[in-house]
């Protein structure tokens, strides 16, 4: 059994009476309570840490520590997210229709992201307003990913050769929509790993739980 | 009912967004992106476009993953992990200064 000290996003989830950081401090999740009494992004609940080993003592990995089911949804989608985007964006490697239709349907699974992040979205945004906070640049990537993701997917959309017509439908194309879906996907592409890396601390710790694995 | 709450807010910025699109689109600024050939449209097929919808065809696979064409696809992955890369040092650097600031004081 390790006994190394808890990781310190996982710290975030124990009660402050155990000494660790405020739960304010532990990353862009709703507070405790939302959404079924589990924390979303950025921190595990207050359930105590103890689970039954994933392995047997003195293996090299630890023992399996419970992961929300909230944070395990919001781990592997917005995986499966990324992965798309990654794909979608390498057009040349799809084909145009795979690339449409992922395309959509990244459209249609960022409404659940944000649907998801909803919370945190406006909880930072008053706290900004207020006045000013850490979470700053975050929130300014985010929106302008926002701005760049929803562009790119509706020109995306207008100007489609191939799903678009298997549904019957006709785009209506023309040129501002081709150089709007070329210059916000190029912004994408700048914007979306910046998005991913900032919450990199986040991910090391739910990927560590997830896999149960710690370093020595 | 909370989830629906967020959707409907979700749906009503996403909409605002594409409005503003659309605003664009019709306004005398369209002709910033797309040159002076925006008030002809049916006359005209972006260049890029054409280009990229060519190179996505030319792959052999028709519509399918072009596996012969995976240089895209690892030129997209190597782009996400250099910038990833960057942020993630930055922000190291950014947390050891601040620590360091705070054991000093």
């Amino acid at each position: 059994m390790p006994t190394r000290a808890p990781l310190r996003a996982y710290a975030c989830g124990l009660p402050a009476r155990r000494g660790n950081r405020p739960a304010a401090r532990c990353g862009p999740g709703p507070r405790r309570g939302s959404l079924g009494g589990v924390e979303t992004t950025g921190a595990p609940p207050a359930s105590p840490p103890a689970s039954p080993p994933a392995s047997p003592p003195g293996s090299a990995a630890g023992p399996r520590r419970r992961v929300p089911a909230r944070t395990r949804l919001d781990f592997w989608f917005d995986g499966v997210l990324l992965v798309a985007y990654t794909l979608a964006y390498s057009l040349g490697f799809t084909g145009i229709a795979i690339h449409e239709w992922l395309g959509i349907g990244i459209g249609l699974a960022l409404l659940l992201h944000l649907t998801l992040h909803w919370d945190w979205v406006v909880r930072t945004s008053r706290r900004l307003l207020r006045r000013g906070g850490r979470d700053r640049l975050i929130w300014l990537v985010n929106l302008a990913l926002l701005l760049a993701m929803t562009l790119c997917v509706v020109s995306g959309v207008l100007i489609s050769q191939v799903a678009l017509a298997q549904i019957g439908l006709t785009a209506p194309g023309g040129p501002f929509w081709s150089s709007l879906h070329s210059l916000t996907a190029h912004i994408t592409l700048g914007l979306v790993p910046v998005h991913v890396a900032l919450r990199w601390r986040w991910i090391v710790s739910v990927a560590r739980r997830l896999l149960a694995w710690r370093p020595r | 009912m909370r989830f629906a709450r967020h959707l409907t807010a979700v749906l009503l910025i996403v909409a605002a967004v594409v409005a503003l699109g659309v605003a664009w689109a019709h306004s005398a600024e369209a002709s910033w992106l797309a040159g002076p050939a925006a008030a002809h449209p049916a006359k005209f097929v972006h260049a890029e476009q054409r280009v990229r919808i060519l190179r996505a065809s030319s792959g052999g696979n028709g519509p399918g993953l072009s596996l012969a064409d995976s240089g895209d696809l690892v030129h997209t992955a190597v782009v996400e992990a250099a910038i990833m890369a960057v942020v993630v040092a930055a922000s190291a650097v950014r947390r050891h200064r601040r620590r360091a600031r705070r054991a000093a004081a």
